[in-house]
């Protein structure tokens, strides 16, 4: 028999390494037609850091996304960055390229009130434009106060910046502030338990992250949505010990060799286990992120797994004690009910 | 920072910036990546879980044409590494300690040379007792698996906490049996989570080529090129200045590539050939070499008042580190201060252990940390919610951080937006209540 269950749960991380510092630099320098070099150690491995870090640069200098490009994580060639890592190269490696950025933009100022024959201070960026604010009269395009500035004024539009993230490291008893911000997560589920296989199929996937201002919505979907797959798959089938816990150790099935050593064997989830899945992006305002961002990478596969045992509990009463939460382990526990 | 009014590229989705190249297949990946007169390299991963190692028989290995480098732990110049603690051979020395652990590799003019090479690379095991579950590597009978590093680092399987030199690492807020004594319903329950593989599409790939005598370039699927080029030039015993480390073009990582993978040892093989080296790991290797979310193992305790106010939370966990540290004193801080959730618990204790056992090395993984107690402490709130008949949203809502509030570390809460990602998906999910 097929039974229908529902599950909730939430949960927190935090943002940037723990206790330790961990710092973030970049190098940005402007070009002669406006386009722009960005050099940062950090990597990108496939989560977008280069293309998030771009539209930073591109939203401060107000320059088109396309004129910005970002050469990132080489020792020898870019500047330090601790890693991609503990969901931080958004909110610092944000903060370090717009640190960099605020010396470019005083550099093309300066050059640009020369060339208007006004004060910087009356200057501000608009849409690619440098414009006074009080004569609109006076204004010069972005690009044009770079060349002036690099071949005129004898002065490159360049700047480097850096961002430690802050913590005070806690003490024995665990107090302290370990770690710069904190980010949210919230998952529910509907799951369908098949009482005749112990299978379990999650049918529908509720999720949101709460990642301060989402910066590009189209990756912060690819990340809650990733993320709830590997919930998934960690909730439901995934285990590189199968039959090599102590939980085992003296039953009959207990077998540390039996292990996975090829995907045929180690069952990811995968398209077919998809659920539909509903992503919504919920925007608080961290006052230290980048325009007010956080971070959205890892916690979106943290609280799925919790909401499908809460959710077979609602189906069938049984409470999962340890994932994966197995056909075997399932039609077990629904024999001990009976019994 | 920097808030603008209006946003001309912020807050708009866009493609990655590389997406059309990614999709049209023209993204150079390492895999993809050859150099002048580059080697190819294979490992030899221990078949044992825990054994002492009699002897690495490397002559016929040696002697097969095309073979121009052959390494075990004598090769390496620095063979210990590590994260928090140097126990990680960079090729098993001695003892094997998890089945997949490197203990020789080759490098040759063709894969498939390197392949027959390190067929004929002979090791004899001596089979010692091994022990898979943190909880019994606990107990004073159990086999024990770094016996050489005994006292200031481990005692017996237990890792000793650097900073404070105890078995656990802690979290002491309010007074938590008070807190018992003033609940009206108390649960108690044990969990354990399995280790997941990161598995991410690419695996773990690094070429090393020498620059002339004194020099490394290293380009390798690495999220952590920095730390890890310090840990690289010690391992070759070059100074920073000459090692430089390269992060190409890469197919994810989840975490298990914060750590060394690949590197050293390919550093080692060019190292001693004297030519660039490529060692790309199979998906079988990888499996079975790499890392994997760690296990946790989990004891809870929480009190609260018959309206579901929570009183009190003790928690215990023991992480299964693998066989040796890597990341697993860190990823147990993060169990030690923030396991109990997004919850205002005035009174809370944390015990968390970290135990070494015979499974391959935790490793870094999406949600580090923190997706364990999040399994454990959101299934106990809806077992709070069954007990107290109350709807699991609504108990949630009732203890949740909101701003101003403070952790039990001490920190103050800013930007909570556990209320907001809760409201949301119920309303997604048409939550009504329960109760």
């Amino acid at each position: 028999m097929k039974k229908q269950g529902r599950g909730i749960a939430g949960c927190m991380y935090s943002l940037t390494v723990m206790n330790a510092p961990n710092p973030c630099s970049a190098y940005v320098q402007m070009r002669e037609d406006g386009s722009v070099n960005v050099q940062t150690g950090a990597c990108d491995i496939g989560q977008g850091s280069n293309t998030v870090l771009a539209m930073m640069v591109a939203e401060s200098l107000t320059v088109p996304f396309e004129k910005v490009s970002v050469y990132s994580a080489d020792t020898s060639a870019t500047p330090y960055d601790f890693g991609t890592l503990s969901s931080r190269v958004t909110y610092t490696g944000g903060r370090a390229v717009l640190a960099a950025c605020e010396q470019v933009k005083g550099v093309l100022l300066e050059a640009a009130a020369k060339q208007l024959k006004t004060r910087p201070d009356r200057l501000s960026f608009k849409a690619g434009m440098i414009v006074d604010k009080y004569d609109a009269q006076k204004q010069l395009p972005v690009a044009a106060a770079a060349a002036i500035s690099q071949f005129v004024h004898r002065k490159l539009p360049m700047g480097m910046g850096e961002f430690y993230p802050f913590n005070v490291p806690v003490d024995a008893q665990g107090h302290g502030e370990p770690a710069d911000s904190y980010y949210y997560h919230a998952t529910a589920v509907d799951v369908e338990v098949d009482t005749d296989t112990g299978v379990v199929e999650v049918k529908k996937l509720y999720t949101a992250v709460d990642c301060g201002k989402a910066l590009n919505p189209m990756i912060v979907e690819g990340q809650l949505e990733g993320g709830a797959m590997q919930a998934v798959g960690w909730a439901l089938r995934e285990d590189m010990y199968p039959y090599g816990t102590g939980a085992e150790a003296e039953s009959p099935d207990f077998n540390p060799n039996f292990r996975p050593i090829n995907i045929s064997d180690y069952a990811i989830a995968t398209t077919l286990d998809t659920p539909e899945i509903h992503g919504a992006i919920v925007e608080t305002h961290e006052g230290e992120g980048p325009f007010g961002a956080k971070a959205a990478g890892e916690i979106c596969a943290n609280s799925a797994a919790p909401a499908i045992v809460n959710a077979i509990h609602d189906a069938v009463g049984i409470w999962i004690s340890d994932l994966p939460a197995t056909p075997e382990k399932v039609l077990k526990l629904l024999r001990d009910q009976q019994s | 920072m920097y808030e603008k009014e209006t946003y001309d590229v912020i807050g708009k989705s866009r493609p990655r910036v590389d997406a059309v190249k990614q999709v049209t297949g023209q993204v150079q990946y390492l895999g993809d990546m050859h150099v002048k007169d580059m080697l190819y390299a294979k490992a030899v991963l221990s078949t044992e879980h825990h054994a002492r190692i009699l002897s690495i028989d490397t002559a016929e290995a040696e002697k097969l044409p095309g073979v121009h480098a052959v390494v075990t732990a004598k090769d390496v110049p620095h063979n210990l590494i590590g994260i928090t603690l140097d126990d990680t051979p960079v090729l098993a020395e001695g003892k094997v300690r998890y089945k997949g652990e490197m203990v020789a590799a080759v490098a040759a003019e063709t894969y498939d040379i390197a392949c027959r090479a390190a067929k004929l690379i002979k090791v004899v095991y001596e089979r010692l007792p091994a022990v898979f579950d943190p909880r019994e590597a606990m107990k004073a009978d159990a086999p024990v698996i770094h016996d050489e590093m005994q006292g200031k680092d481990y005692k017996g399987n237990i890792h000793v906490v650097p900073a404070t030199g105890e078995l656990c690492q802690k979290l002491r807020h309010g007074d938590v049996e008070e807190g018992f004594k003033q609940s009206d319903i108390i649960i108690e329950h044990k969990f354990a989570t399995c280790p997941q593989k990161p598995l991410p599409i690419e695996n773990f790939c690094t070429l090393a080529a020498p620059d002339g005598n004194d020099g490394m370039t290293i380009w390798s699927t690495q999220q952590c090129v920095f730390g890890n080029a310090g840990h690289l030039a010690k391992v070759i015993q070059m100074p920073l200045s000459k090692v430089r480390v390269i992060c190409p073009a890469m197919g994810g990582g989840f975490g298990e590539k914060n750590q060394l993978g690949t590197e050293p040892v390919t550093a080692v093989l060019a190292l001693k050939a004297r030519r660039p080296v490529k060692l790309e790991l199979t998906t079988e290797e990888s499996l079975q070499f790499t890392g994997t979310k760690h296990p946790m193992y989990f004891t809870y305790k929480l009190g609260a008042k018959k309206d579901g106010t929570l009183v009190a939370m003790k928690r215990e966990c023991i992480t299964g580190a693998g066989a040796y540290r890597s990341v697993a004193m860190l990823i147990t801080m993060k169990v030690t201060y923030w396991g109990a959730g997004p919850y205002n618990i005035p009174n809370q204790h944390a015990d968390c252990y970290v135990v070494a056992t015979n499974k391959q090395i935790g490793s870094a993984f999406r949600g580090f940390g923190m997706a364990q107690p999040t399994f454990a402490t959101e299934v106990m709130m809806d077992m709070l919610a069954e007990k107290l008949n109350m709807d699991p949203l609504e108990l949630r809502k009732k203890n949740i951080y909101r701003d101003g509030d403070h952790m039990a570390t001490g920190q103050a809460v800013r930007a909570a937006g556990i209320e907001l990602v809760l409201d949301a998906v119920a309303a997604m999910a048409g939550w009504e209540k329960t109760s």
